[in-house]
């Protein structure tokens, strides 16, 4: 039976993802060996071969980068009890902001603002899709669950309709694709050979200056007041509309500046589908960094494992690549059942004679 | 007169005396119960209300009030000693060792017929065993009788021949992680006794409670319910076995009427009998509630009248009663002791838990007294005063603030026509008083009347727009928001500990920012709190939850006051605290308003009010009362505010 704990244990704290993971790795073990595969091969291909060479590691890291963006910003979010769950909406809008900047930047202009330009109209971008939903919780009381998830299907429509309609490249053959974006807005290569970008860099900061925020600062003071206890924090003069705001525009804009990073990158033009899930598996990647964000850069590897042995699993094992997203919410489910742990302790139930 | 507002007719009721008591009611004869000294906490009252007042009626001359009776030491009532077989109890009491006397005895037992009969032969005195700090009483006792140190146990006398104890736990253990809650408690409850659990916040009085009722099991030890050893496991195996219990806070639900709340825990009977029943219990015991009505409307008093027929539809042996007066008006709380007077007479054990000490003393036939999980005392508290009682409690002589004759100065808060709109609360109408320099105001009311909202809304959490609602030092500040009241030189505590004025998880260095963070941080603030108010805690910088609710109150309101307010505005300073915080607490508001400081104490506690207060107001239904100086008002008069009633000019003109 399970009982409750005098004080939060620091232990399980940091041991739950760590359970978590490994029972997620029993359950796929399980899982191939009832659809008739290998299970030995198959964990084989989808836990090791992501770190197996050069090629494969540097993919890992460039999948977790959007990850870790945006879920450092949730993080944050998370931690004042604001749960935004649009972040794949301000991802494309970030997308959508940066496109436009890239694709309609007057000729001439120096080619050397061109990307910082497009990465902040990212940020810009993102925030105004994490705003709205804040300002309609201020004004109306609106939740902001439901407002940011909705939100999301409208960005994703706003995307389709660009690509197909106004923005559509005139040379694509009718392709639902814009033009690629010019070579001064794209993002220069990390490491020669990969795919790996600087946008890596962009992901360690915000997360080291969102982690100096949140322990360090005043408003971070203000968002883990807001989180453990609303009213204690209105009682410390902490304004709820402020801190709501606050953290919508920061987990907005992260989640903006990842659509921008993934447009400029990978990408390099805008299509109906940039996302490949990232805004939501960034919420498993919250959770699993402890909502802290450096964890998230952690967690992000780990979720970055699940996409890239996703992929692997799909040429070698011929597995469909949905199984990815299988153990990605196979993750979350053990994850949130480890968490109990924190808080309570088993014990084995003894009868209680007289 | 035609009163429709059911709590005001019940508050008028009984104070006018003009309740239509079911004639059923014989037992006890109809005294008039005088209400309980107010000082009994703080001042001087060596007497046990209900039960002087009741024999010095009989002679045919008192009247409560004015000065505390210097009564000698009462002539003790003797009591069934726990049995020899459980732990000895550490402290002897005068109960165990003086003789009756007999012409007292009589009107007592006539008012008890049920009451345990009395032992011939002297009880032998425990040795003195080491207990932690034993009271004065101890060596008052063993100095006036020289007992007979080692009497041959097996001459004792079987403690209560005619009726064996209903309930008796032995050795009772329960732990929580490291936290050893209940350890190694005896207890014996015999039919028809009123038992007081007495102890200060986190000695276990609960716990040991929930383990009788069942909602928890003991790690260690037996519960022997009718002389078999028993294994409560739930509550309702406890209510089929006739433990019925009364909780602090009541789980109902708001929409539904009497008869359907009650309809849910009485799952096998129809709603017509249990309608019928309602109404034959009410009237069998003076606690009429309509069955019909929704709980939504009733009174926090009419509630817990509904608890307690819940429990009596189930013919209870045992009611267990967890601070049944927190929630109650003096006059409603007077008419539930009559209640419980009731049922013991009928041979229904009561066990009864509660801080209110004069309460205890006046009520119960005899008390438990833990400290730290074990039972350290078990006494008369009838003989006993509040003082050597909560020394008991404590371990440690309780000292007691008096508070002296305020300095009044100028204004320094003038709330004027304060209103505020019913955001799922209660709505606040024209509220106006001032709070002076030196000077502590006290607004009482019964629970729920609008506290937190008036809270809210001297704190800034919840925002005003009038400039002039709030002035301090004569500059409005209502329409500053928390941190520019603070800046103006407000400071607040609010009643809620964890989750309001503090947060659990946070370390009490991050809670002492949390309300310094606007105005200058001092280094190590929460460290020279701890050090100034005694606030006791493991480790250097601990979470606000590991403390106990006293030393956390403690650190709750020292954070305040060490900002040296122009105001402060504190909301049930001591609510569940034990006694010695309480000193602790009310010495240092003392000393804050000496210093020049106005304190509004926004509290439920009327001893609280009366020991505290220069100026006494009373709110009701969001409305409040003209402030009365304190002495020339009694607890009475504030009681018949409390229900609604505004007294005549008449009444006030008399009393001062």
């Amino acid at each position: 039976m399970l009982e409750r704990r005098v004080s939060p244990s620091p232990v399980f704290a940091i041991l739950s993802p760590v359970l978590a993971v490994l029972l997620t790795v029993m359950a796929g073990y399980v899982l191939f060996a009832l659809m008739g595969k290998d299970p030995v091969r198959a964990m084989e291909v989808y836990f090791l071969s992501p770190f197996a060479d050069a090629y494969n590691r540097s993919e890992l890291l460039v999948k977790a980068i959007p990850l870790a963006l945006i879920g450092s910003g949730l993080a944050v979010c998370f931690r004042a009890g604001v749960f935004n769950i649009g972040a794949p909406g301000q991802y494309t809008l970030g997308a959508i902001f940066a496109g436009g900047v890239a694709l309609y930047a007057p000729e001439g202009s120096p080619m050397m603002w061109l990307l910082p330009l497009c990465l902040a109209a990212g940020v810009l971008g993102g925030m105004l899709w994490g705003w709205i939903p804040a300002i309609l919780r201020l004004w109306s009381g609106a939740n902001i669950i439901l407002v940011s998830l909705m939100l999301t299907y409208v960005a994703a429509l706003l995307l389709d309709w660009l690509v197909r309609g106004p923005w559509n490249d005139p040379e694509g053959r009718g392709f639902p694709k814009t033009a690629s974006f010019p070579d001064g807005a794209i993002m220069p290569i990390l490491l020669p050979g990969t795919r790996l970008h600087w946008g890596l860099a962009l992901a360690v900061v915000a997360a080291l200056a969102l982690t100096w925020m949140l322990y360090r600062s005043h408003r971070g003071f203000a968002i883990r007041t807001m989180g453990m206890s609303p009213k204690a924090a209105t009682f410390g003069g902490f304004s709820e509309g402020r801190t709501i705001t606050a953290v919508m525009l920061i987990s907005g804009g992260l989640a903006g500046l990842a659509g921008a990073v993934e447009a400029t990158s990978t990408i390099q033009q805008l299509q109906p589908d940039i996302s490949a899930g990232y805004g939501f598996a960034a919420i498993i990647v919250a959770f699993l960094g402890r909502l802290n964000p450096i964890g998230s850069l952690i967690a992000a590897l780990a979720l970055a494992v699940t996409y890239i042995g996703g992929e692997n699993a799909q040429i070698m094992l011929k597995l469909p690549k949905n199984a990815a997203f299988l153990f990605q919410g196979m993750l979350l489910f053990f994850l949130l059942a480890c968490d109990t742990l924190v808080n309570y302790r088993l014990r084995v139930r003894r009868r209680a004679g007289v | 007169m035609e009163i429709e507002n059911p709590k005001i007719a019940l508050a008028l009721s009984y104070s006018v005396g003009t309740q239509k008591r079911p004639p059923a009611r014989v037992l006890p004869p109809q005294i008039k119960k005088p209400l309980l000294p107010i000082s009994a906490r703080y001042g001087p009252a060596p007497v046990a209300p209900n039960r002087v007042m009741a024999r010095i009626e009989s002679v045919g001359q008192f009247r409560p009030g004015s000065e505390p009776l210097k009564v000698a030491p009462l002539p003790p009532r003797r009591k069934p000693l726990p049995p020899p077989k459980a732990a000895p109890p550490p402290i002897t009491t005068p109960a165990q060792v003086a003789p009756p006397a007999p012409v007292t005895t009589a009107p007592v037992a006539a008012l008890r017929p049920v009451a345990a009969p009395s032992v011939a032969t002297p009880q032998p005195a425990p040795v003195d065993t080491p207990a932690p700090a034993p009271p004065p009483v101890t060596t008052r006792a063993v100095l006036e009788n020289p007992a007979p140190p080692a009497p041959e146990k097996p001459a004792d006398p079987p403690p209560a021949p005619k009726t064996p104890p209903l309930l008796a736990l032995s050795g009772i253990g329960k732990s929580f992680g490291s936290v050893r809650a209940v350890d190694g408690v005896s207890l014996t409850l015999h039919p028809g006794e009123k038992h007081a659990l007495l102890g200060e916040n986190g000695a276990g009085k609960s716990t040991l409670v929930k383990m009788i009722y069942g909602v928890l099991q003991p790690d260690s030890g037996t519960i022997t319910l009718d002389n078999k050893p028993t294994r409560i496991a739930s509550p309702s195996a406890a209510r089929a076995r006739g433990i019925g219990m009364v909780f602090q806070h009541f789980s109902t639900f708001e929409a539904l009427s009497v008869a359907e709340n009650l309809a849910i825990v009485l799952p096998d009977r129809s709603l017509r009998d249990i309608r019928r029943d309602v109404r034959r219990i009410g009237d069998e015991y003076g606690l009429g509630i309509e069955p019909d009505r929704n709980l939504g409307g009733l009174s926090a008093g009419e509630r817990q009248r509904v608890e307690i027929i819940r429990c009596l539809l189930q013919n209870p042996r045992l009611l267990i009663m967890d601070e049944p007066t927190s929630v109650l008006t003096p006059q409603e709380a007077t008419a539930l002791f009559g209640v419980l007077d009731r049922l013991a007479a009928e041979g229904c054990a009561v066990l009864y838990i509660s801080h209110r000490l004069d309460e205890v003393r006046a009520l119960c036939d005899r008390a438990t007294v833990m400290r730290r999980g074990k039972v350290v005392a078990t006494c008369d508290p009838g003989e006993q005063t509040a003082a050597s009682l909560a020394e008991m409690m404590v371990g440690t002589a309780v000292e007691r603030p008096v508070k002296q004759a305020a300095y009044v100065g100028k204004a320094r808060l003038e709330v004027e026509k304060l209103s505020l709109s019913p955001k799922s609360g209660i709505a606040l109408k024209d509220i106006t008083f001032s709070a002076r320099k030196g000077e502590i105001l006290g607004i009482a009311g019964v629970a729920g009347e609008g506290q937190s909202e008036l809270f809210a809304a001297l704190s800034g959490e919840r925002s005003l727009r009038r400039r002039d609602a709030i002035r301090i030092d004569e500059r409005p500040v209502g329409h500053f928001d928390t941190t520019q009241r603070r800046r103006a030189g407000m400071a607040f505590a609010p009643e809620r500990r964890l989750g309001h004025a503090a947060i659990g998880e946070m370390r009490l260095s991050e809670n002492f920012r949390l309300t310094h963070h606007a105005t200058k941080v001092r280094r190590n603030g929460a460290a020279k709190i701890r050090e100034e108010f005694d606030v006791r805690a493991d480790g250097r910088d601990p979470v606000a939850a590991s403390l106990s609710g006293g030393n956390l109150q403690k650190f709750v309101i020292g954070r305040e006051i060490v900002r040296d307010p122009a105001v402060l505005i504190v909301e049930q300073p001591t609510w569940g605290v034990d006694a010695g915080a309480a000193t602790v607490i009310h010495k240092a508001l003392m000393d804050l308003a000496a210093k020049g400081s106005a304190i509004v104490v926004i509290s439920q506690d009327l001893d609280e009010i009366f020991a505290l207060c220069d100026r006494i107001a009373v709110l009701y239904r969001g409305t409040l009362s003209e402030p009365h100086v304190t002495s020339t008002v009694d607890a009475e008069k504030i009681g018949l505010l409390m229900g609604g009633v505004t007294p005549d000019k008449d009444d006030f003109a008399e009393a001062s």
